[in-house]
């Protein structure tokens, strides 16, 4: 039975996942709700996988936790488990998910055997090395390019087009059409420029799970 | 020969005495009017826009119409009967008011367009309604200078003593070359001859003098006394006066030969407004009944289709109109025109102004917010601050989105801070004063938690490690004495000590961090050291947006090769 640590600061999430794995098989040794719980249960019992979710409340993340994981462990398998339905959508400020680790939409997940075959699956990968993190997106997968996964976190900031323009170094006009684009890709079709604003940041908090 | 000559000298004077004598009293009426006509405007810089602009179209059609009515009365022969007149006066107002509607709507009706669109639109416009003011104001006093000018000044005075001395000289250059050729001397002594021969009074002097004038001017000197004569106001009565002198003007006119280049270009100048002007101001009733009526059905057809005025604005121009046909029906009834004193121009001013005023201040009066084109540009300011508001409010919906979800002191900040230039940009004060008090309160709220004493200080860089000890060593001296305290926010320091530890674990892949809080000098020294890679270029973004806002620049970062190490120090002001 692999031993297994679960952070999840939503303890309803953190005790239910907690229940489903014990009875998939998993030997869970507890539920973190925040960083320096994980790390000191980490140090005292060294656990084979982890499930981790990416927003931690204030300080650091998930994948800093996971970095540090592997840092200590580099064997231990990695699984996170998020409401962000894709990480391109959370400004992750240059920090990479580790490699040979298992992204899992919340909404992709329908039961517990589909996150216990992904921890398996981890523990598997972590053994072979530079293996980039898998990212499972839910059936309807976002087509979105780079510009267009910032463009839709820089709005859902409440920037402006002119803060935006400037933050890309591109021209308002330009970022107006940036705007329409993605507006047209998300399916949105409001012709009215300002309630387009509105829907799109709706989308995005759709998205990573907010609203 | 001798006409063509004399035909610029007349053209020269006149110019000059249009110049001089068309009234400023009368300008400054118009002027007047005008004004009383803006006080309607929706606001000042509207109105004073307006007035700028009327302004410089008033002053080209002023010079245009001194232009008109120059060649007017030269060369309207006066061969029209009252019908075609009248005739020509409908379709006149026909023409202005089409021009005027179809201007006004195709340069004034978008207001959105560039400022000089509108500059030139309300010139263009001016010129055509200015004429029926101007013509107004000016008429009776011009035609009264001009007869005076003519009677008294020009050819009693110039004209015929010019033709005088003209034609005693060809007569003079005659003579001389008879007693030359006759008596076979030399041009001197055929002058000597002449002039002795003068000095003493020949009596057939006048006789050649009569020949040669009219020889060469076809009419005698004779015939020009008794039109002059013909010219003295026989009775009261302005208008049989009037008509009598116009046609005394005519005819002494019509014996000059015409230049045809002139004559192209009155009759095109005499086919648009001056006509139109000259047919509803000529003081007779009739004409300008006709030509008001004309003007106010088509007018009011046009403005209905083509700026879409309501029944009330439909009124409004009844009651403009009404003022337009009584103004020179009052002004023809009631004032002695053709005794041009002082006491008259007064009297004549008061009049033209009141009516005039009276006439737009009804105009306005009726349509509530002002006359036509100020009720369409307030209407277009309605729905663009409309637009505004709704832009705000969009906005808004979405920053407090951000505001709700992020949460955190920055957001609100710089949510606040586009509130306020969203509130500028949509010239609501209210909205300003609001946003402002919104920074303020947020700003208050954090500098009631400022930085005291070192305890809240470390306490803070405490709590922020808090989170990341376990991923990383984290270890915290304080160094600064008990009764220090730094000018900036708490949250500040806070923020740039958590920013620090992120960026060191997660660029700088360090497994310790070391915090020291120190006093130097007049600052609050605040090390953080690490045990990372370092960076490997200048480091910019957010970071270092948040280090120069908390610290004003007072911070720097550097890598001490020799110790495998990365500080950042940022220093704090002492209050």
């Amino acid at each position: 039975m692999p031993k297994l640590l679960i952070v999840e600061n939503d303890s309803f999430a953190g005790n239910f996942m907690s229940k489903s794995l014990d009875a998939a098989g998993f030997s869970i040794i507890s539920v973190a709700d925040t960083a320096p719980i994980a790390m000191k249960t980490f140090r005292e019992t060294s656990p084979e996988c982890a499930l981790i979710d990416i927003e931690l409340g204030t300080g650091p993340n998930g994948i800093d936790v996971a970095r540090a994981f592997r840092k200590l462990k580099p064997g231990i398998g990695i699984v996170f488990l998020t409401s962000i339905v894709d990480p391109r959508l959370i400004d992750l400020k240059g920090l990479e998910l580790p490699e040979g680790s298992i992204y899992l939409s919340k909404s992709f997940v329908s039961d517990a055997t589909e996150i216990s075959d992904s921890l398996h699956e981890s523990m598997h990968l972590a053994k072979s090395k530079a293996v980039p993190c898998i990212i499972r997106f839910p059936k309807t997968q976002l087509q979105l390019t780079a510009g267009q996964f910032e463009l839709i976190r820089l709005l859902a900031e409440g920037l402006s087009n002119k803060e935006i323009a400037r933050k890309k170094f591109v021209t308002v006009k330009s970022t107006e059409n940036s705007i329409a684009r993605l507006a047209k890709k998300l399916d949105l079709k409001d012709t009215n420029t300002n309630s387009q604003r509105v829907l799109i940041a709706k989308r995005y908090f759709q998205m990573i799970g907010k609203v | 020969m001798v006409t063509s000559e004399l035909a610029p000298d007349i053209r020269l004077k006149h110019w000059r005495i249009r110049l001089q004598y068309f009234p400023p009293i009368a300008f400054l009426g118009v002027l007047v009017s005008v004004v009383s006509r803006f006080a309607s405007f929706p606001s000042f810089r509207v109105a004073l826009a307006e007035i700028v602009m009327q302004t410089a179209g008033f002053t080209l059609v002023y010079i245009f119409w001194i232009y008109c009515a120059r060649t007017l009365v030269y060369f309207d022969k006066d061969r029209l009967t009252r019908e075609q007149i009248m005739a020509i006066g409908a379709a006149g107002g026909l023409l202005m008011a089409a021009s005027q509607s179809l201007l006004s709507w195709i340069f004034q009706a978008p207001l959105q367009t560039s400022f000089l669109m509108r500059a030139i639109g309300n010139v263009v416009v001016a010129a055509f309604w200015l004429p029926l003011q101007s013509v107004v104001v000016g008429n009776f006093r011009r035609y009264a200078r001009l007869r005076r000018e003519i009677r008294d000044d020009f050819l009693q005075q110039e004209s015929v003593q010019l033709a005088r001395r003209r034609a005693l000289e060809e007569y003079r250059k005659k003579i001389e070359e008879d007693i030359q050729v006759k008596l076979k001397v030399t041009t001197s002594e055929a002058h000597k001859l002449f002039s002795s021969l003068h000095s003493k009074g020949s009596e057939r002097l006048p006789e050649y003098l009569r020949i040669i004038s009219d020889k060469y001017f076809r009419l005698t000197a004779h015939k020009m006394d008794s039109k002059i004569k013909m010219r003295q106001p026989k009775s009261g009565n302005f208008r049989a006066n009037f008509l009598e002198f116009k046609a005394a003007v005519s005819e002494s006119i019509a014996t000059r030969p015409l230049n045809p280049t002139w004559f192209a270009i009155v009759i095109v100048v005499t086919i648009s407004v001056p006509l139109t002007a000259k047919a509803k101001y000529l003081l007779i009733p009739e004409l300008a009944l006709a030509t008001g009526l004309s003007t106010f059905v088509v007018q009011s057809l046009l403005l209905r289709i083509f700026q879409r005025i309501e029944n009330r604005k439909f009124l409004a121009t009844v009651f403009a109109t009404i003022a337009n046909i009584a103004l020179p029906i009052a002004i023809a009834r009631t004032l002695p025109h053709n005794d041009p004193k002082l006491g008259n121009h007064i009297a004549y001013f008061v009049v033209v102004v009141t009516v005039t005023s009276l006439g737009h201040i009804a105009q306005a009066g009726i349509l509530k917010e002002g006359e036509l084109r100020a009720t369409s540009i307030k209407d277009l300011m309605d729905l663009k601050s409309a637009e505004k508001e709704q832009n705000a409010e969009f906005s808004k919906i979405t920053r407090d989105w951000a505001k709700y979800i992020h949460g955190n002191y920055t957001t609100k900040l710089e949510s606040a801070a586009l509130a306020i230039e969203a509130a500028i940009s949509s010239d609501d004060s209210e909205a300003t004063e609001q946003a402002i008090g919104e920074v303020e309160k947020t700003l208050k709220l954090d500098s009631a938690r400022s930085v005291s004493n070192p305890q809240v200080l470390i306490k803070e860089v405490q709590d922020r490690c808090a989170n990341w000890q376990g991923l990383i060593e984290i270890d915290i001296q304080n160094q600064v004495k008990s009764d220090t305290s730094v000018v900036a926010s708490i949250k500040d320091v806070g923020d740039c000590v958590e920013e620090a530890v992120l960026n060191a674990v997660r660029h700088g892949d360090c497994s310790a961090i070391d915090i020291q809080i120190l006093e130097k000098d007049e600052k609050v020294c605040v090390v953080i050291t690490n045990n990372g890679k370092g960076f490997s270029d200048k480091p910019r973004g957010f970071g270092s947006s948040i280090y120069e806002e908390a610290t004003r620049g007072d911070w720097k970062l550097w890598r001490d090769e020799k110790n495998k190490s990365t500080i950042l120090e940022l220093n704090f002001a002492k209050s």
